[in-house]
């Protein structure tokens, strides 16, 4: 009796039992068969790659974009959670030590602008990048005003907009990245200075349109 | 496919942030991942997800990616564990019986088949986990007790996923005078 196919195929893994390597030495077609097997691996391996019937990478590029966003938003979160904290400890601490001696007013907590936790590590180039997340937090306010105010573009000018938008979100992933490793400070520096005039194009993008929808 | 050397100079300046190094690996390794997600999903949509979803944990993931083992590995083994848990979620929403005596026969009905089908048409027949085991071992070369932890069930489990995908390959393949002769026991 011939082996089960179970069997051939262990035997073509270098397993399978003695029995079944005894059978396959002096039976021709369960040689066949194991070399048949062996063949279809080999057709299995060599099938045309598949591809995605449309491209998933500008879908990445913004779901990773948005992700970094958010990650950011919650260092931001999260550092201003610690300097409110370490506020009231040192507040709760000069209370209790009020008794010994004159009490010393707390100074007020100040609360770091997000994704600045690399920036404030050093001076120089670190306090550069904090100024440039400010600016461009007030910058992407005024973007938003603009796209409430007037959210219908021209083709022309929606296209611009949606390039800008693109650049931004490739931008905003590679912060994400350098927030993550060990990128000096001089390149997230280079990036946020990229992004604010990224930015400052878009306001002024959005600036002509509102003077143009005004004449 | 790219290089060795030439995928560790991209990822070298993918960490350090540059986005044409981050797409060079995308384009490098969509078409293996997603033929690979295509195996081991049950639809073209779920796939492409998983493609997503890899490159996706890839971007997160790169800074700390050491680099002791080829970026490919590392990419295939995002894919297949993204692809496997879907896999997996499936079968427990489904609550599929996975024993052989009560898995359904997805099979066409015989007066579909072609006189010969081709290989991808065939495979393309095979349930999901049957096809995912196949695929796995024979072309991602993994072991049975590899294949295994990647789907949480037994090696004996891989193993006659396997035998029974080759069973249906091979009646699917085989021209039909070449079944009835099979279906004689000559063999």
């Amino acid at each position: 009796m011939h082996p089960a196919i179970g069997e051939l195929l262990e035997l073509l893994d270098g397993e399978g039992g003695a029995e079944a390597r005894g059978h396959v030495a002096n039976c021709d077609l369960c040689r066949a068969e194991i070399a048949r097997l062996s063949k279809l691996c080999e057709e299995l391996r060599a099938l045309p790659p598949d591809r995605p019937e449309r491209d998933a990478w500008p879908s990445i590029t913004r779901k990773a974009s948005a992700r970094a966003k958010h990650r950011r938003a919650g260092m931001f979160a999260a550092a201003a959670l610690i300097v409110a904290a370490s506020a009231l400890g040192v507040a709760l601490f000069l209370r209790q030590a009020g008794s010994a001696r004159p009490l010393t007013p707390a100074a007020p907590p100040s609360t770091p602008p997000a994704g600045a936790q690399k920036a404030e590590a050093s001076s120089g180039p670190g306090q550069e990048v904090s100024a440039l997340i400010a600016q461009s937090q007030k910058l992407e306010t005024i973007v938003k005003k603009y796209e409430e105010q007037s959210p219908a573009l021209s083709g022309r000018l929606a296209g611009a907009v949606a390039n800008i938008q693109e650049r931004i979100a490739l931008i905003d992933l590679q912060i994400g990245l350098a927030d993550d490793s060990t990128t000096p400070t001089e390149r997230l520096l280079q990036l946020w200075k990229y992004r604010v005039q990224l930015l400052t194009s878009l306001v002024e993008l959005h600036e002509s349109h509102g003077a143009y929808v005004r004449i | 496919m790219l290089e060795l050397a030439e995928a560790d100079i991209l990822v070298s300046k993918a960490k350090r942030g540059e986005s044409e190094a981050l797409e060079g690996i995308y384009r490098a390794y969509e078409g293996r991942v997603f033929t690979l997600a295509r195996r081991l999903c049950r639809s073209p949509n779920e796939a492409e997800e998983v493609l997503q979803e890899t490159f996706l944990e890839v971007m997160r993931s790169l800074p700390s990616f050491r680099g002791d083992v080829p970026v490919w590995h590392w990419i295939r083994r995002v894919a297949e564990t993204k692809a496997l848990m879907r896999l997996r979620s499936a079968r427990r929403r489904q609550e599929e019986q996975l024993e052989d005596s009560q898995e359904p026969c997805l099979l066409p009905p015989q007066e579909n088949v072609p006189e010969r089908m081709d290989l991808r048409g065939a495979v393309e027949t095979l349930p999901a986990v049957t096809r995912a085991v196949l695929w796995l071992h024979d072309v991602e070369g993994h072991t049975h007790d590899e294949i295994a932890c990647l789907l949480g069930m037994t090696p004996s489990f891989s193993k006659s996923q396997l035998s029974r995908a080759h069973e249906r390959l091979r009646r699917l393949l085989a021209p039909r005078s070449e079944e009835r002769n099979d279906a004689s026991g000559d063999r």
